[in-house]
């Protein structure tokens, strides 16, 4: 208990530096390849203006500068321009364009893992439910996907991309990440295998005793643990959206890094990789607080106790 | 009759005719034959055929020599991890075993697939294909099995567990090579390879169909191999269009159905009394 | 003297035997009444129905049990006999309000029976809640308590694994006290304790129930213990028939 803040500490740490070192490891990598980074970024055969990138970017002076120039461009907005897909668009824009629309996909989805999270704390799942929820998080949510926009290509045409068909594709893509690859019924048997252990603890059955409720005995004591346990199927739920957004045809950022990756634009996958490092540092961040506060809450004691005569 | 042995046997069976296919799937597909366009199985046993004539087997045949090798290999990597954590958590070497969990929150910190197409993107064309994109995925999947596996020793009892073991006069390696390993982190080590050699599966199905939807290259099987993606990107048509391929499609979900009825027997056989 | 718990003929079957049988308690107020006998002869759980808590199956075969000094008509466990865990969960909601206010149990080893997650002081500021008179002052009331059992005002802000054995016994005795109980349930209190905190602790508990005019049901198998202290003797038997115990 002396040392409870050495953990949260560590994840406050680690989400400060995510976002500086996720491109930093990714301009090592680009340097590490065999060749001339220009020529890796910009092949003559398939783009045009590698020796304006090579200037604007430092590509000719080594990896630290290469970063420097980013980061602080990076900080200020400017994330450059793509280099290989859609050539020459401002990747700025395209990430504004795409990050709601993934929060926006995460939040549907993470209504999936919320519902689970309360039906797994309430323990009165039976257990046959529990087992179809498993056999469905079976499915790859690659198999889930294409049903769901086979529906929407047949409800609404496979170029429609605006109004209900856009909010269609919005809510069929987080149903599926919510649902598949485990998402759901990871979330309940998760919490319930949580919740079960502590309510087996002696001190529970003590309380009972006591006349006190399991739940409000259990719950603090849990809360950091399943605050982990969120965090980590938030970034399933993220991990999913990828391949979800680029099949279902929603334009997230999920669906940039991987066109990115598959056209080999480094400038893209550079600006997506570190949004996602971002999205992640604000989940441990999250994580760190609902530590900190169950670590003071924890310590409550009646004021003036210590103070009386 | 042991009643895990049914699950044995779906198990090896499964893992079995998916080496054995990979091990004799074709270098290419083979000349289209266009009498046999969209043929059912009816017209060209046992799976049908392509929009070109072609068997519909040879897909399933190279898709799983595509995914075999490095989804076994991703199982091992993780089944390796696991261990170790089991193991270190038995021997009670606080201070690594409080190095491998920072290691392991700081490795979980980014969603994996963001980490493996930025491994994609970066390995050498000489490299490409799925046993990188595999053995990262089990990297990064190896934190968390390590944690579970660290449960089960801890609630064995860690290191009084061994010492009272060792009092009884068993020597260290049967202590650990039996009684820890083999006794009680096996279900957990085999569970946690079985779900990492699925999802690497699902990965590459993934992976490829995207890739067969922007026309280009793939990260994991070089051109001449076909994937299981594309038996789902033959069979979407007949969603959506009025083509006759919900054979291919059938074909495609049978075969995801299969690896992971494989991944649960596995985990069922093995799993505690 | 109204009785504040009289229990009569209680049987609790498992599936293949029974557990309890033909077991009587009467506890009167400001007396102790000790209930022996050897392991597995059903003395926990016979403290568990006295409380309401029954969470065996199929359980409860026959037995009254009424709170007289609460009301001296009702039947708890009217309704029950026979009706298996739904009717037992159905019990424990019913009751869930005399736990803890009108009887309290006191844990053995406290060290485990305590949430870890809560300071001393919160814990007992929750049992203090209990009560249908709230004190004028919490903080002041939490000092009084504390001063009863003989623990320092600093053990208010201590977490449960701070305390020692002896220490986290007297918490325990304590949160079981805060609520002014009529009934105090005390299992085994001088498990894990040595011999001279034994005796500290138990007389004690003695010594703050006769405080408070509250009646005690002290489960033990120290013969020396009940010797001394106990003014009725319930006595169980074991499985085989065998008295042992104190």
């Amino acid at each position: 208990m002396k040392q409870w803040w050495l953990r949260p500490a560590v994840r406050i740490g680690a989400a400060l530096l995510l976002p500086v070192v996720v491109p930093a490891i990714i301009t090592l990598l680009l340097w590490a390849l065999p060749g001339d980074p220009v020529s890796i970024i910009c092949p003559e055969e398939l783009c045009t203006g590698g020796a304006a990138l090579a200037e604007k970017w430092n590509l000719d002076r080594g990896p630290l500068h290469f970063y420097g120039s980013w980061l602080g461009g990076a900080i200020g907005g400017d994330f450059g321009a793509t280099w290989r897909w859609q050539a020459g668009t401002p990747i700025a824009g395209l990430m504004a364009e795409s990050t709601p629309t993934t929060l926006a996909l995460l939040g549907f989805a993470l209504v999936s893992v919320g519902l689970g999270t309360v039906v797994g704390a309430s323990q009165r799942l039976p257990r046959r439910a529990l087992a179809v929820a498993q056999v469905v998080g079976l499915v790859p949510g690659i198999v889930l996907a294409l049903a769901g926009a086979a529906w929407i290509e047949l409800t609404y045409g496979a170029a429609s991309f605006v109004g209900p068909a856009a909010w269609a594709r919005l809510l069929v893509g987080a149903g599926v990440i919510g649902l598949a690859d485990g998402a759901l019924s990871g979330a309940v048997s998760g919490t319930d295998g949580l919740f079960r252990a502590e309510s087996r603890q002696r001190y529970v059955g003590i309380a009972i005793l006591r006349g006190e409720r399991v739940l409000s005995n259990t719950l603090p004591n849990v809360t950091p643990a399943l605050a982990g346990q969120l965090r980590a199927r938030t970034l399933h739920l993220l991990s999913g959206a990828v391949i979800v957004e680029a099949v279902v045809g929603i334009d997230g950022l999920g669906d940039l890094l991987l066109r990115g990756a598959l056209h080999q634009d480094f400038g893209l996958v550079l600006a997506s990789a570190t949004a996602f490092a971002v999205f992640s540092s604000v989940l441990l961040l999250g994580q760190a607080a609902v530590e900190i506060a169950t670590a003071v809450i924890v310590r409550r004691a009646p004021p003036g106790v210590l103070g009386g005569p | 009759m042991n009643p895990r042995l049914p699950f044995a046997l779906i198990a090896i069976s499964c893992l079995l005719i998916m080496l054995l296919a990979a091990g004799f799937a074709p270098e290419h597909l083979a000349e289209k034959v266009p009498e046999l366009k969209w043929a059912g199985p009816a017209g060209l046993p046992p799976f049908g055929a392509d929009d070109g004539g072609r068997a519909l087997l040879d897909y399933a045949m190279q898709g799983a020599r595509v995914v075999a090798v490095p989804s076994l290999i991703a199982g091992l990597v993780v089944a390796g991890f696991a261990t170790l954590g089991g193991v270190l958590r038995a021997m009670g070497v606080g201070w690594l075993d409080r190095m491998l969990q920072a290691g392991g929150e700081v490795v979980g910190a980014l969603p994996r697939m963001v980490v493996v197409l930025v491994v994609a993107l970066v390995v050498p064309d000489e490299w490409r294909g799925l046993l990188p994109l595999a053995v990262t995925w089990a990297l990064l999947s190896a934190p968390g099995a390590m944690d579970e596996a660290a449960a089960v020793a801890e609630r064995l009892g860690g290191s009084r567990f061994v010492e009272a073991l060792r009092a009884h006069g068993y020597s260290a390696r049967r202590v650990y090579l039996y009684h820890i390993v083999a006794l009680n982190l096996r279900p957990v080590v085999v569970r946690q390879a079985a779900e990492v050699m699925m999802q690497v599966v699902f990965l590459e199905i993934g992976l490829s169909y995207i890739a067969e939807e922007e026309n280009q290259a793939d990260f994991t099987h070089p051109a001449n191999l076909k994937s299981w993606a594309n038996l789902l990107k033959l069979g979407y048509a007949s969603l959506v269009v009025d083509v006759p391929s919900g054979h291919a499609l059938a074909l495609g979900v049978a075969l995801i159905g299969v690896v992971a009825v494989m991944s649960l027997a596995l985990g069922r056989a093995v799993s505690a009394r | 003297m109204t009785a504040l718990v009289e229990l009569r003929d209680l049987c609790i079957r498992a599936p293949d035997r029974a557990l309890v049988d033909g077991v009587d308690v009467t506890v009167l107020p400001g007396r102790v009444t000790a209930l022996v006998g050897p392991s597995g002869a059903g003395k926990s759980l016979t403290a568990r129905a006295v409380m309401c808590v029954l969470d065996v199956s199929p359980g409860l075969a026959r037995g009254r049990l009424r709170y007289p000094a609460l009301d001296p008509e009702m039947d708890w466990f009217a309704g029950v006999h026979g009706g298996g865990m739904r009717a037992q969960e159905r019990l424990l909601a019913r009751t869930r309000g005399l736990r803890g206010a009108y009887f309290t149990y006191s844990p053995q080893a406290a060290s485990s029976a305590l949430n870890p997650g809560r300071t001393i002081g919160h814990q007992l500021a929750i049992a203090i809640g209990r009560r249908t008179d709230a004190p004028a002052s919490l903080s002041a009331e939490i000092r009084r308590i504390l001063d009863q059992v003989g623990l320092a005002h600093t053990a208010s802000a201590a977490l449960p694994r701070e305390l020692s054995g002896g220490m986290a016994q007297r918490a325990a005795l304590a949160i079981a006290v805060a609520p002014k109980p009529r009934l105090v349930i005390a299992d085994e209190p001088e498990t894990g304790l040595d011999p001279v905190l034994r005796r500290a602790v138990v007389e004690l508990l003695v010594d703050v129930c006769r405080d408070e005019g509250a009646g005690l049901l002290l489960i033990s198998h120290h013969a020396s213990t009940v010797r001394r202290i106990a003014d009725d003797i319930v006595r169980l038997r074991g499985p085989d028939g065998e008295e042992g115990g104190a």
